[in-house]
Parts: structure tokens; C-alpha cells; sequence
């Protein structure tokens, strides 16, 4: 690694504030001349509609306008808490988005590594290529498939036959819809989601490898200390990503592979809100529960983040 | 014999349901075309939009046909294709200020809402002298009045009606393969017993099972042999009887019931499969000869039959009775009153003038020629009467293989600001759903009977809440619904035993910490008004 | 270094390449090869189902190795569509105008987010950051797109997606791991931090650039949410939208309104496949393209020389 050691220190550290600041734009005008328009973007797009927000404190009607409606204080926050389900959904949630981060968070990275000692050009390509495409089926008939090949007579009822097992409708049993879940998720994007991984690898010098190589170490040696400290960065910032969105667990695809039997585990706040959000436009309840779900996610990246700093010295911020 | 006295009463009964109107309506005279050189903004959410073979309205003959006959200049507005219509309806509602004139969607709940922020007009003062056709039509059934008033008697949208009052409502029952019932030379099965036991012969002769998309049909619809309700395809079973409202889960009744489910279920007669299926992954069923016996719809039966003609052969499957209990008493079919709570309202954007002549304007499909415009579009062109006196379509619709070509041509297919004529529907259904439907729909020979089974149990139509009422049951009413579709299928497979008492009166215990007793009270206080109407 | 001596150096290793190397090699091929194989049979699936009839598809569901009864009735239908080709042209009009704009705000916001000592960087990061987490919802969103004048002009699809925090911060590191004595050298010869981004930065991180254009690009062609909201003339939607249209007319699980009206016509179900063959195509035609960047490594070394 090449740093530099000695930073010089800024000459004007004990100026006074505003000809610091002056100083500051002066040194680095280019820089704030290329976030300008980001920012003036954030305000337009991201700011400015931002007191929608309120609406969670509010019995917000659409007819009324936001700045009109009701103020309720944390009455639908107690609703939400208040609600006999309220566990049930927050075990759920933490139990899928666990498991899949525990499973799906590193296939992807397992499979651009396994990929990168492929050394026959063509043959990594038509695998990456394969392995990119089910990422593209929609969520409808990758779902409509799955429920065909879980029913009693289907394709996966008869394998696990085949090993041993009874022979069962697997989506009517609540014991098998993680391992469905899960599974189904990491097929469809383990091809697109090791893209940014194969991308990282490339930018790992090749000299490295053929000094190493030269040093007598092995391949496993080779992974070990080039190629996984080449993509730790990336891993670190995506794994903090991925623990910031620990609540976000997608509607859809739970929507579409549920049923009453299985509510039981499979019931997630998405599906509340969607339950009670979006299909009678409550959206002040679905506010107020999406404004929990990022409480506990901001929570849950600030400690990742946290932790990486101290161990790795490489963080989001 | 008695067999087939029925079947000509049933016969005879569809037949007076074709011919002619139902109810007389106003002639509209000479009122149109209003040769108005206004410009009026209408908004339709689904339904009434054009036909997915045209890019915009100005291509749609029926738009730009009905904008002729008003004499009106209309500019239509629709959500985009393939978006969400009712996510696109609620975004335009965050604007007030540049609503269209006249929206029609589903207003019948925020009705007291809307008419207190003064987003709608109240149109109470001058709905007879400008919609006179309409508030005739009203006053010709209690019911109609009834349901597109709000509590206080204000009138403020434009309905959907059936001309069936009904018919199409129960669109859904259940069906059997004609040919086995035929090979093991039963009948077809009226009574609940000789529905089981047409279960259990086609399980011994064929290994079929009894199935059906429970995902769509929840609740198939044979509860009413036990006396139960629970028709209906939602979570929820919310029923009137004799004045009270109550939940269809948790009556004894529906314990009954669910005790049968859960006895096929244990004997291996039901399908396991029974709790994913949907209309799509039946079908691999269906035509693998693994069910003989089942519920769906008028439209999925059709398909099955199709897609068996498609592949050369017979179109076996027919629709019969909704099974009774064996002393023939029956609760409750799938169906409703025929009234729809698709609505059309003026809104504020609207001045006085406009408003008046917004009336004029949705009046229109209430006058006899505007009855005829909406159901089949322009006299000579779209459709002609035929000897009978019944109106058919010419050549222009039936020789188009589009999808559902009479849409290009009319509004009434799904529904609308107006009245839907029986007679669109037997052009539109082919005969065997339409037999099949004539045999779900008449239960009774005595029409109020009938209707009691059909329409009279369900939550009936334009009941309205109150703001604060909505707000309650949004509070407490998140997860009832949940809890019982849940402990329905946890009974149905066994995982709680039905049988068991303890069981059961915890359940019922259990419903409690889910505001049971506290969303009857709501919704019993609502319905109350609504009667006092 | 030159290209003949990497050769070499490959070549001496091929020699040395051990038993268990080769054993690895082969179990690594066979483990790629299998999730080829489940990866690729429901996109084969789904390409056959596209030609099926569809008597044929609903009685046998899931299992299909070759078109049975060869129609390609369910893409006529669907090019019967009259705003099909519409659909194409705005999605293309929307990447044109978007991606570049994409590319270059991204790159940007990662290069100031990857240096250090500005006095006012953790203000603005942690502004950038906070709308990560945030946002006014739906209702508030549509009525700025009203107040800037954006509704029912495609601007609505292209302004408010014009940067993704979460691709800033990929930029980001991507950026971070050039190593910092490049930059320090450029300084030195006089450039300033445009020179900097354009000629030192870009090149290298090239690889980051294509995923970066393949995530945006993906992600406007599979937008639909916004487009339906936000427009109002069905001759602006983009492909997406009309392909939903197509499904939902055609499948009454989605169509909560035609509930009872559910007839379907003949081709209803291979329609649905049909719809994910015409709208995936695409994509997938233009990923070999971008893969030719991060197959073959970046070789920082040969641009430092």
C-alpha cells in the first residue's frame, strides 16, 4: 500500500473562522464546484418534499392536505405498538433479513471468487452471463414456479422423498418457507449481486498475484491475503449498507409466496403496512411505521459502522 | 320430474331477466345534446377508460360518441395504462384545486368526509330538477335510495346499478365434471351429503380430491349449507341477520362447518394443496383428472372448458347448486344487491353553472336512451334491436377478436356511472356460465327467499362512516381480519383442533384481544343509521 | 510491464500447477457449471412458455424443455399493442438524457465524498447521507413534481432519479482505493480536481463505471412506479408501464377490479412470459458489452508507469 506518510498540515489551522472558511473555498473551489449541483439536486428533490413526514404525527386525509390534517401526535405509533401482532412482525422481520444476510450476503461474494479462478476466459463470461439472468424473471412468475414445484406431487416435494423425507405441500408448512425464501433469493441474485465483487477483483493489481506467485504461495494463500483484502472495502461498505436496511424487507415476493398457514413466521412489517397502508390508504399509519423501520435501521448501520472503524479503520463515515 | 319443474322455473325466470327493462326509466326528451360551450374535465379511475386497442380517448368511439350525444365538450382523463387506479386517484385527491369536474371512483366511504371539507358538491338541492331521470330511477327501489344517501339524506354521486339486481354478483359456485358424475351414475348433488359423498366416489373411482384456488375463494361458499356465513372472498365475513351484525368466523355455525373442512381434510378427501393454490396453478389439477369436484368462477370455468377444447376434447365441466343443508335450508351464497360502490361526484373545481351541468350530464345514463348508449354504444353502428325486442351486436363487435370488443363501443362491461343491463352480460358470458351462474344464483323459487340468501346476509352497500368512525377502525381493526384467516386454516389442517371446545372458546376468547366486540359495536352503530335512513 | 512478459510469467505457472490445483479446477468448473444449470433452465423456461399454447402450458406447469405447439401468437398480441413502440422510444429517450447525467453526478458526489480536509465535508456527507434514510413519501413527491412544472413531461422520469446515494458511496470506495499518490502527483504537476477525475480518476475505476451504468440502467429500464404517477399522455410512458398493462389484463390475480369478469383470452398465460422475454432481452444483449470491463484486471501498475 502506498500512503503518504506525512500530511502536510493545513497552513491556516488557526486562522480565524471566516478567513478560514474563504481559505477553504479558495483551496478547494473545483471540489465544491462538483458537488454544487448534487446538492442543489438534494434540496429540489430530497429536502423540499421532506415534511411529508409529518404526516406520521397526523390523521392525514389526501383531501385535506398534509399541513391540515390532524395533528395526532404518536397515536399511530402506539397503534403499531399496541397491535397484538407487533412481535410476531418484528421477529419475522429480523428473522428473514438475518438469515439473509447470513446466507445471501456472502454467495455472492463466494461466487466472484470462485469465479476469479477461473482461468478460461470464455467460460467465466458465459457463467456470468447465466448466473446475471434470473435477476430479470419477475417476481410474479419466479413465485408462480416456486408455488408449482413446492406443491405435494411437484419437482422439490419428490427430491426430498427421494432422501428420505415425507412428501408435502412445502409452502403450507411454515417450517420450510425460510429455507424457500432464502434459497429463491440467492438464486435470483447471486449473478447480479456478485457483478460489483467481479468488479472490485478487477481492480486488484495483477502484480501482486505474480509476486506471490513467485513467493511460492498457493492458490488458497493467494485468496487469502490479495484477493479478499482487495475486496474487503467493498464487502465492509456493502455489509454496512446491507445492516442499514435490516427492517427493509420487500413486500412483494412475501406477498406472493404467503398464505394463511404461514403466516405465522412469514408475516414482516411490509406486509402490515401493505396490509394496512396501502390497501386502505392509511398512509399515516404506514408513515409512521416506515419512520420506525428507519429509527432501528439508522440504529443498526450507525453500530455496524461502529464497529468497523474500530476494527477495520474503514467505515461509511 | 320435480328435477326438471325447477329447471324450467329457472329457465323461465332468466328469461323474464332478458327481456325488457327491469324498470322503467325517464325518456330523456329533447334535453340532449346540452350544446354547451363549456369545457368539463372528467375523471374516470377503471371500468369506463377506452379499450386497450386505443392510444388515447379521441380514438375511443365511445368517448368521443358520448361527447356528441351530450353535446358537451368533454376532456376525459384516465390514470395511465397498467398504473395502480386507485393510487393514481388518491395522488389527484392531494390536489384539490385541480380535481376534474367530475370524478368517478370509489367515494362512498370518505362520502361525509369529502362533502365536510367541501371537496364534492352536495347536490341534495338540485339533483331533481337537473338529474331527473336519476332521481326517478332512485326513487323506484328503496334500496337504490338508500345506498346513495348519505346518513343525514344528503345525495351526493351517481351510482352503479345491475339491471339484475343481483345476478352477476354470484359469479362464483360450485362446479363438477359432468362426464364422471355420468359414469358413476350419480346425480347432481343438491344436498350437502351427496356432496361429500360425490367426493368421496370420485376419490375412490378416480383418486381425484376436492380442490379449489383458496387463495382467490377463501371461503368457498358452502358454509350456507351449515347455516354459516362467510361468503365472501375477503378476510372478512362480516354479515347481517335479523338486525345485528356479526362476524361469519366465530358463530357456531361456521364451527360446523369448518369441523366438515377439517373431517375432508383428515380422510385425505381435500386436496393439500388446497391453501396455495391460485387460478393459475389449479389448472395443472384440473386437466390432470386430480379433481372432479370443486368452486370457482363463471369466468375460470369457462376457461377450464376451453382449454380442454383447445386440446380436442369434451367441456365437461358444468356448474351446479350450492349445496343445502339436508333438510334444504341454506344461509348464504357468494352474491350482493346488484348495487355497485363505484360512484360518480361533482367536484368543487366545478362552479354552480358547471356543477348543473355536470348533472345534466351523468343523467344521461339514467334516461333510456343513455341506458341504451352506455350498454351498447350507437344504435346501427355497435348494435341493432333485435326481433325480440332485444338489442344485439352487429357485426362490428362480435366479428373483432379483440379482447372484449363491445368495450370500444360501451361503458357497462365491468360497470360505471349507470346501469348495467342483464341482457349485456348473456352477450358478454358465454352459455355455460351462463347456465352455470342461473344455477348458483337461483337458490329459491320465492324471490324474496332468494334474495335473502344471495344479497340480504352481506354488509350492505353505501353503509357510510362516519370520519371518526373510519379513523377507530383503523386503530383497532388492523389484525382481526388476520386472526381469523389464520385460525381458519390452523383448523381446517388440524393444527388446532375444531373439535375441541376449549379450543374453540379460546379462539373466541382470543378474537377479543383483537377488538372484536369493539369493531361490532362500530359497525353496528353505522348499520344502525343506515336502516334509519 | 508488457504484455509478453505477463505471458511468460503465466506460462511458468501453468508448469507448476499442482494435483490439487487441477482437482480445485475441476470441482470449481463443476460447482459453476451446476448453478448454471439451475440458473438457466426457468430463463429457458421461460423463453419456451413464450412460444407454448396455452392449453398445453396450464395442464403441464413448471416442466417444459422445448416449445410445444410453436406460436408466436402471444408476441403478436402484445406487438398489437399500440403503444409499444411509444414505450420503447421514451425508455430509450429517458437512458439517453439520464445515464450520463447519472455517471457524472455520481462521479462527483463519490470523488468529494473519497477526499479529504474540506471544512464543510461532514455537513454536506451527512446531508447526502440523511436522504438515504428519509424521504417525504409519496403524496409530498408528487406534488413537487407538480410545483416544478415536471408533471406529464418525462423530466418527471428522469430528474428525481438522477443520482443514488447508494451508488455514490460504491463510487466512493472505488475511488478511495486508487492509491492517494497518483493524486498527490498530479497536484504537483499543476492539475486541479476536474483534471483529476476526468484523466486519472475515470480510467482507473472503469470497471466501478460499468456496474455503475448497468445499475442505473437496469434500474430506469425496470422502473415503472414514478412513470405512472407522474405522467398522464399514455404516449410518454415507458416500455415498462405498457408491459404491465399487458399482464394485467391478462391476469386476473393482479386485476382486483375484474374479479368477476375474469375471462382470459387464449394466450393469457404465455403472454406473461412473452412480456419477460421482451423486456429482458435487452438488458441482457447489452451485458456482455459492459463485461469486457471487469473481466480482464485494471492494471494499475502499466498507468502509474
Amino acid at each position: 500500500m502506498t500512503v503518504n506518510p506525512v500530511k502536510p498540515t493545513p497552513v491556516y489551522k488557526e486562522e480565524p473562522f471566516l478567513k478560514r472558511l474563504v481559505l477553504d473555498f479558495q483551496k478547494h473551489k473545483y471540489k465544491y464546484l462538483l458537488i454544487l449541483p448534487i446538492i442543489i439536486y438534494l434540496i429540489l428533490f430530497c429536502y423540499k418534499p421532506m415534511y411529508g413526514l409529518v404526516i406520521a404525527f397526523k390523521n392525514y386525509r389526501p383531501t385535506r392536505g398534509i399541513w391540515n390534517s390532524k395533528w395526532v401526535g404518536f397515536m399511530w405509533f402506539e397503534t403499531f405498538f399496541n397491535d397484538p401482532y407487533f412481535w410476531r412482525l418484528l421477529r419475522n422481520t429480523f428473522s428473514i433479513s438475518g438469515l439473509s444476510i447470513l446466507f445471501g450476503f456472502p454467495a455472492p461474494i463466494l461466487l466472484a471468487l470462485l469465479l476469479n479462478e477461473v482461468h478460461n476466459d470464455k467460460f467465466k463470461r458465459t457463467v456470468q452471463t447465466i448466473t446475471y439472468m434470473p435477476y430479470f424473471i419477475s417476481l410474479v412468475v419466479t413465485c408462480s414456479l416456486l408455488k408449482i414445484y413446492t406443491m405435494e406431487n411437484g419437482l422439490f416435494p419428490a427430491i426430498m422423498e427421494f432422501f428420505g423425507g415425507t412428501r408435502q405441500n412445502l409452502l403450507a408448512s411454515p417450517k420450510y418457507f425460510y429455507p424457500i425464501y432464502i434459497l429463491s433469493d440467492i438464486w435470483q441474485g447471486i449473478g447480479w449481486n456478485s457483478i460489483i465483487y467481479l468488479a472490485a477483483l478487477s481492480g486488484i493489481d495483477q502484480e501482486q498475484y505474480e509476486a506471490a506467485k513467485i513467493d511460492g504461495a498457493n492458490r488458497l494463500q493467494q485468496v487469502l491475503h490479495i484477493t479478499l483484502p482487495g475486496l474487503m472495502p467493498t464487502i465492509t461498505i456493502l455489509f454496512i449498507l446491507r445492516m442499514g436496511n435490516i427492517l427493509n424487507v420487500g413486500y412483494e415476493k412475501i406477498l406472493l409466496l404467503y398464505n394463511p398457514s404461514t403466516y405465522e413466521v412469514a408475516d414482516v412489517l411490509s406486509t402490515y403496512t401493505y396490509r394496512t397502508g396501502l390497501e386502505n390508504q392509511q398512509y399515516s399509519l404506514s408513515t409512521a411505521v416506515g419512520l420506525f423501520n428507519t429509527m432501528v435501521n439508522v440504529c443498526f448501520l450507525l453500530i455496524t459502522n461502529y464497529i468497523s472503524k474500530k476494527t477495520t479503520e474503514s467505515g461509511l463515515f | 320430474m320435480k328435477k326438471l319443474l325447477t329447471l324450467a322455473l329457472v329457465l323461465c325466470m332468466a328469461l323474464t331477466a332478458v327481456s325488457g327493462l327491469a324498470v322503467e326509466l325517464l325518456s330523456a326528451g329533447d334535453t340532449y345534446p346540452l350544446n354547451s360551450d363549456k369545457t368539463v374535465t372528467w375523471y374516470v379511475q377503471e371500468n369506463m377508460g377506452p379499450h386497450e386497442k386505443f392510444i388515447n380517448w379521441t380514438e375511443s368511439p365511445f368517448h368521443t360518441g358520448l361527447n356528441k350525444n351530450l353535446g358537451v365538450n368533454v376532456d376525459w382523463k384516465f390514470p395511465t395504462t397498467g398504473t395502480t387506479p386507485a393510487v393514481f386517484t388518491n395522488t389527484l385527491m392531494a390536489d384539490p384545486d385541480t380535481l376534474p369536474n367530475i370524478m368517478t371512483g370509489y367515494f362512498m366511504d370518505q362520502a361525509n368526509l369529502l362533502l365536510e371539507d367541501e371537496v364534492i358538491w352536495d347536490l341534495t338541492p338540485y339533483i331533481q330538477e337537473y338529474a331527473p331521470a336519476y332521481y326517478a330511477f332512485l326513487q323506484t327501489n328503496p334500496a337504490y335510495d338508500k345506498a346513495l344517501k348519505t346518513d343525514d339524506g344528503k345525495y351526493y354521486a351517481f351510482g352503479f346499478f345491475r339491471e339484475d339486481g343481483g345476478w352477476n354478483d354470484t359469479y362464483l359456485g360450485p362446479v363438477v365434471r359432468k362426464d364422471w358424475l355420468d359414469e358413476c351414475g350419480l346425480a347432481i348433488p343438491t344436498t350437502i351429503s351427496e356432496f361429500e359423498n360425490v367426493i368421496r366416489v370420485f376419490n375412490q373411482k378416480y383418486g381425484a380430491k376436492f380442490s379449489f384456488a383458496m387463495s382467490r375463494f377463501q371461503y368457498n361458499g358452502l358454509a350456507g349449507a351449515f347455516g354459516a356465513y362467510g361468503t365472501t372472498n375477503a378476510g372478512w365475513s362480516w354479515f347481517v341477520k335479523d338486525g345485528k351484525v356479526g362476524l361469519g368466523q366465530v358463530q357456531p355455525e361456521f364451527r360446523n362447518y369448518l369441523s366438515w373442512l377439517n373431517m375432508l381434510w383428515d380422510e385425505g378427501l381435500m386436496d393439500q394443496d388446497v391453501i396455495t393454490l391460485d387460478d393459475t396453478s389449479i389448472k395443472g389439477k384440473i386437466h390432470n383428472d386430480q379433481v372432479g369436484i370443486s368452486v370457482t368462477s363463471m369466468g375460470q370455468m369457462n376457461n377450464w372448458n376451453n382449454e380442454r377444447m383447445a386440446k380436442g376434447e369434451e367441456a365437461v365441466w358444468v356448474g351446479i347448486p350450492y349445496p343445502k343443508a339436508d333438510d334444504g335450508s341454506l344461509s348464504s351464497v357468494m352474491g350482493g344487491f346488484g348495487i355497485g360502490s363505484y360512484t360518480g361526484v361533482i367536484t368543487k373545481t366545478a362552479d354552480e353553472e358547471t356543477m348543473k351541468l355536470c348533472l345534466q350530464m351523468l343523467d344521461y345514463a339514467y334516461t333510456q336512451e343513455g341506458f341504451l348508449y352506455f350498454n351498447y354504444g350507437t344504435e346501427g353502428v355497435s348494435w341493432t334491436m333485435g326481433e325480440n325486442g332485444i338489442p344485439q351486436f352487429t357485426e362490428l363487435v362480435t366479428a373483432d377478436t379483440d379482447t372484449e370488443p363491445m368495450r370500444k363501443y360501451n361503458a357497462m362491461t365491468y360497470g360505471g356511472t349507470g346501469i348495467q343491463a342483464t341482457n349485456l352480460l348473456y352477450l358478454k358470458n358465454a352459455a355455460p356460465a351462463i347456465e352455470a351462474n342461473n344455477t348458483w344464483f337461483y337458490n329459491f323459487e320465492d324471490e324474496a327467499q332468494n334474495l335473502a340468501v344471495t344479497g340480504g346476509w352481506r354488509w350492505p352497500v353505501g353503509v357510510t362512516f362516519t370520519v371518526d368512525e373510519m379513523d377507530l377502525i383503523n386503530i383497532y381493526g388492523g389484525s382481526i381480519g388476520t386472526y381469523v384467516t389464520e385460525s381458519f386454516q390452523a383448523f381446517l389442517t388440524g393444527t388446532m383442533d375444531i373439535d375441541d371446545d376449549a379450543t374453540w372458546n379460546k379462539y373466541l376468547k382470543d378474537a377479543e384481544t383483537y377488538n372484536l366486540s369493539k369493531i361490532l359495536k362500530i359497525r353496528q352503530d353505522c348499520y344502525d343509521r343506515y336502516l334509519a335512513r | 510491464m508488457s504484455k509478453k512478459q505477463k505471458v511468460i510469467i503465466h506460462n511458468g505457472m501453468e508448469i507448476k500447477k499442482s494435483t490439487g490445483d487441477k482437482i480445485f479446477d475441476v470441482i470449481n468448473a463443476l460447482v459453476l457449471i451446476a448453478l448454471c444449470f439451475v440458473t438457466l433452465y426457468p430463463m429457458w423456461y421461460v423463453l419456451c412458455a413464450s412460444f407454448t399454447e396455452n392449453s398445453y402450458l396450464v395442464a403441464n406447469q413448471g416442466v417444459l424443455f422445448w416449445p410445444h405447439g410453436f406460436t408466436t401468437g402471444s408476441y403478436k398480441m402484445a406487438f398489437e399493442h399500440p403503444l409499444i413502440l411509444s414505450g420503447y422510444k421514451n425508455i430509450l429517450i429517458v437512458l439517453g438524457v439520464s445515464l450520463p447525467l447519472n455517471i457524472f453526478m455520481t462521479l462527483f458526489c463519490g470523488y468529494f465524498l473519497a477526499c479529504k480536509g474540506m471544512m464543510w465535508k461532514k455537513p454536506i456527507m451527512f446531508m447526502i447521507m440523511f436522504t438515504m434514510f428519509f424521504g417525504g413519501g409519496m403524496i409530498p413527491a408528487y406534488l413537487n413534481i407538480r410545483d416544478l412544472g415536471l408533471y406529464n413531461s418525462l423530466w418527471a422520469l428522469i430528474l428525481p432519479g438522477m443520482i443514488s446515494v447508494y451508488n455514490s458511496i460504491i463510487c466512493r470506495t472505488a475511488i478511495e482505493s486508487v492509491p492517494e499518490s497518483l493524486k498527490e502527483s498530479a497536484y504537483i504537476d499543476g492539475a486541479n480536481d476536474l483534471i483529476i477525475v476526468f484523466k486519472i480518476i475515470l480510467p482507473l475505476i472503469m470497471p466501478t463505471i460499468a456496474v455503475l451504468l448497468l445499475y442505473y440502467g437496469v434500474g430506469h429500464w425496470n422502473a415503472w412506479f414514478n412513470a405512472s404517477i407522474y405522467l398522464q399522455d399514455n404516449e410518454l410512458l415507458p416500455i415498462q408501464n405498457i408491459m404491465r398493462s399487458i399482464l394485467i389484463a391478462n391476469s386476473n390475480i393482479l386485476n382486483a377490479s375484474a374479479a368477476e369478469n375474469d375471462q382470459v383470452n387464449e394466450f393469457a398465460e404465455s403472454i406473461k412470459y412473452a412480456t419477460i422475454i421482451l423486456t429482458t432481452v435487452p438488458v441482457l444483449c447489452i451485458y456482455p458489452y459492459l463485461q469486457k470491463y471487469f473481466v480482464k484486471g485494471v492494471m494499475v501498475g502499466a498507468v502509474k508507469g
